[in-house]
């Protein structure tokens, strides 16, 4: 078993905590667009859940790395925004579940495959889920505070600004996939 | 980790050595088990633990802040644990799980009974943090450790695809199981626990004889459910004699119906997560104001016309009660299936002459008005009496409010409780920025051309409509004398309120310089959130 190690990067611990922000706001906002403009409905609840848990699954699961990283990390702000604007062009209509569902699918996604890229980035598997985990932790709060400080403004703006710090701390190169 | 531990994966890129196959089946089993049981307890611990402190949107991001960092905690210390360490982790989470929520509810009882109510929250959040989820968390870092020392990375790809498909499984079993079935769900959770443990433990056959421990857990639920949920609610909302008619597990929220000593006698209460939604007389009196009033009142004007009326959130049903008979048709919209069967069968029923000629949707009020496509109505009443979630938030908003002009008759009229008064205010003063009952009217008019305020014992009440609320307001004391007179019942539930109005004018001038409720006004919800946490653990009455 490897032992607590700081071999690596401060940019690649710096990475995983975003993209664990960056997943928690993506996930919270995304369940909260749902919730304010389709339906409070726990079935709507539950398949959200559900569609996040498989995509994840899924980008863990599928095997080969020819489709590179920031690819996928596009596709989750895609898939978020895809949301958004449904959500704002059809409000109520839950004939669109299929697609919304789709969209969050795509964001879970990349929470799996991002584990597949990234499985041996900071030395163990411990350092990998503790930082990324607490960034997820960071990321719920920090959409609660944005909520709370700034009405509805960072539904908009907070996936895409850190989908793009994710992007720019991504590992180049050989580093980018041990 | 110790090197004598035994649950490591066998190598992917050499041949497994005899006896290690199993290893890995136990592996994932393990972590199946694990990603199982966070599904499973996450879901109850976001509806339980919340309902100890009366679930609001802070109480909701406390629990489910000590959940994820309790993971965290889990991943920090995967690799500091011995076996024994782990071991006494493991029957240490079991033992405290045996005793869940049936402790945690006598626990806050007892502090709250003692003066240290200020504790229950941060008793909560610990409860969370320590008492969850670390000890599942440990697996996956530490299996994979196992693994990866001789066999590079791919078994955190497998491993954790384990532990998210048990993940995916648990998810199920909430679907399957929740409606109504907590002590299902609990059990089942025990259940898993347990596994874990003795699979962990590589324990003897006769070990899994301890599965005894979930059935009997099943068995004594009931009567422990009941008692402890009877003493929580003496000690921390300090009614008389409460006995627990029903408590359910819905897939919202735990709804408790109570039959409660007050000084009219046995009353029942309903409670959502901890927060009382009927029973009071000041919650009568909501009910009253909001709901019937309005109908009543547009009745008299409109000289017993058929009205078509809906109550959004009208969970308790007192609105089918009493407006059902009336001409018209009547629409009551709730999300929560499990409120109006028990409020029906436990609380309406028994009354006797409980009319059915009256439709109930189990929607959510925004969805349900969004979609509807039929005869628009007369009068849309929303009974809320706090918003204190966003969900609840947003249907005192004015997107909202634009949809319920956009489904009212001409003439009709919004009915929506300001949660308060509608006092003067300086616009601009800090302390007056937030203030909901301005906020609410604000939304109000700047969708509807006319908003007047109905004055009730103990808060105030919106009308709004498009056109001239006059004849309304003159109708209304009237209307509210005559429904008062009818049954002495009646009158000793709603009490004699004497109404008051504020005039469109004095209206507008009270809410001028103050913003409407936005799309997701966090602010307003966490204010209200923490005011009402503040009441009921600072200070003596809730």
């Amino acid at each position: 078993m490897n032992s607590p190690s700081f071999r690596f990067s401060a940019l690649a611990v710096a990475n995983v905590a975003l993209t664990g922000l960056f997943f928690g706001l993506l996930q919270w906002s995304a369940f909260f667009l749902l919730q304010s403009f389709f339906a409070s409905t726990a079935l709507v609840w539950l398949l959200a859940s559900s569609v996040w848990l498989l995509g994840s699954l899924a980008g863990l699961a599928l095997p080969g790395q020819r489709v590179a990283e920031p690819w996928w990390l596009f596709g989750a702000v895609l898939g978020y925004y895809a949301l958004l604007w449904s959500a704002l062009r059809f409000p109520y209509d839950l004939g669109k579940l299929p697609w919304l569902l789709a969209a969050i699918a795509v964001m879970g996604l990349y929470a799996g495959r991002f584990f597949r890229f990234r499985r041996a980035a900071l030395g163990s598997a411990k350092w990998l889920f503790f930082v990324e985990n607490t960034g997820f932790v960071a990321g719920l709060v920090l959409t609660v505070a944005g909520l709370f400080w700034f009405g509805e403004g960072p539904l908009i703006l907070a996936p895409a600004g850190a989908g793009a710090l994710c992007l720019l701390t991504l590992p180049r190169g050989k580093t980018a996939a041990t | 980790m110790s090197g004598r531990d035994s649950t490591a994966l066998p190598s992917d890129a050499r041949p497994a050595a005899p006896g290690t196959e199993t290893s890995a089946a136990r592996a994932l089993v393990i972590l199946a088990l694990a990603g199982a049981n966070l599904t499973l307890i996450q879901f109850v611990a976001m509806r339980e633990f919340a309902s100890l402190l009366g679930s609001n949107e802070l109480v909701a991001l406390l629990v489910a802040a000590g959940y994820f960092l309790g993971l965290s905690a889990g991943y920090l210390f995967s690799d500091r644990l011995s076996r024994r360490a782990l071991t006494a982790l493991g029957v240490a989470t079991l033992l405290l799980h045996v005793t869940l929520p049936f402790s945690a509810r006598w626990f806050v009882g007892v502090l709250v009974a003692g003066g240290s109510g200020p504790l229950v929250p941060p008793f909560v959040f610990l409860l969370t943090f320590a008492g969850i989820t670390p000890f599942y968390a440990v697996f996956l870092p530490r299996l994979v450790a196992a693994s990866s020392a001789s066999d590079g990375a791919t078994p955190l790809v497998r491993c954790y695809a384990a532990e998210l498909a048990g993940g995916a499984l648990g998810l199920g079993l909430v679907l399957v199981v929740t409606p109504g079935r907590m002590a299902l769900l609990l059990a089942l959770h025990l259940a898993g626990l347990l596994a874990l443990l003795l699979i962990f433990l590589r324990a003897r056959p006769v070990a899994w004889l301890l599965f005894v421990l979930p059935a009997a857990y099943f068995a004594a639920w009931p009567a422990l459910d009941r008692a402890s949920l009877a003493s929580y609610f003496a000690q921390v909302h300090r009614l008389r004699a409460p006995v627990v008619l029903a408590s359910e597990f819905s897939p919202y929220q735990r709804v408790d119906l109570l039959r409660v000593d007050t000084a009219r006698g046995p009353a029942p209460y309903l409670y959502l997560n901890g927060n009382l939604l009927y029973g009071t007389r000041s919650l009568h009196q909501h009910n009253l104001m909001v709901s019937l009033l309005p109908r009543l009142t547009a009745g008299a004007v409109h000289t017993d016309a058929p009205l078509h009326t809906l109550v959004v959130a009208g969970g308790s049903l007192d609105c089918a009660r009493y407006l059902a008979p009336l001409p018209g048709r009547l629409h009551v919209v709730e999300i929560d299936a499990t409120v109006t069967r028990l409020t029906r069968t436990l609380i309406q029923e028994p009354g006797g002459g409980f009319p059915t000629n009256w439709e109930l949707t189990i929607d959510d009020g925004k969805h349900f008005l969004g979609a509807w496509a039929g005869e628009p109505f007369d009068v849309i009443a929303v009974d809320i009496p706090v918003p204190t979630h966003l969900q609840t938030a947003l249907l005192h908003s004015e997107r909202f409010f634009g949809l319920a002009r956009a489904r009212l008759r001409s003439g009709g009229v919004f009915s929506i409780s300001l949660a308060g008064r509608l006092n003067a205010r300086v616009p601009g003063d800090a302390a007056a920025r937030g203030r909901l009952a301005q906020r609410i009217v604000a939304g109000l008019q700047t969708t509807f051309p006319h908003v007047a305020v109905v004055r009730g014992e103990f808060t105030d009440f919106a009308w709004a409509s498009d056109r001239p609320l006059d004849p309304l307001l003159a109708a209304a004391p009237e209307a509210l004398a005559k429904f008062l007179a009818t049954d002495a019942a009646q009158a000793r539930d709603f009490g004699a309120p004497r109404l008051r109005f504020l005039d469109e004018a004095l209206v507008r001038r009270r809410a001028e310089g103050f913003a409407p409720i936005g799309e997701a006004d966090m602010q307003l919800v966490l204010r209200m959130s923490w005011r009402k946490l503040a009441r009921r653990f600072h200070a003596d009455d809730e």
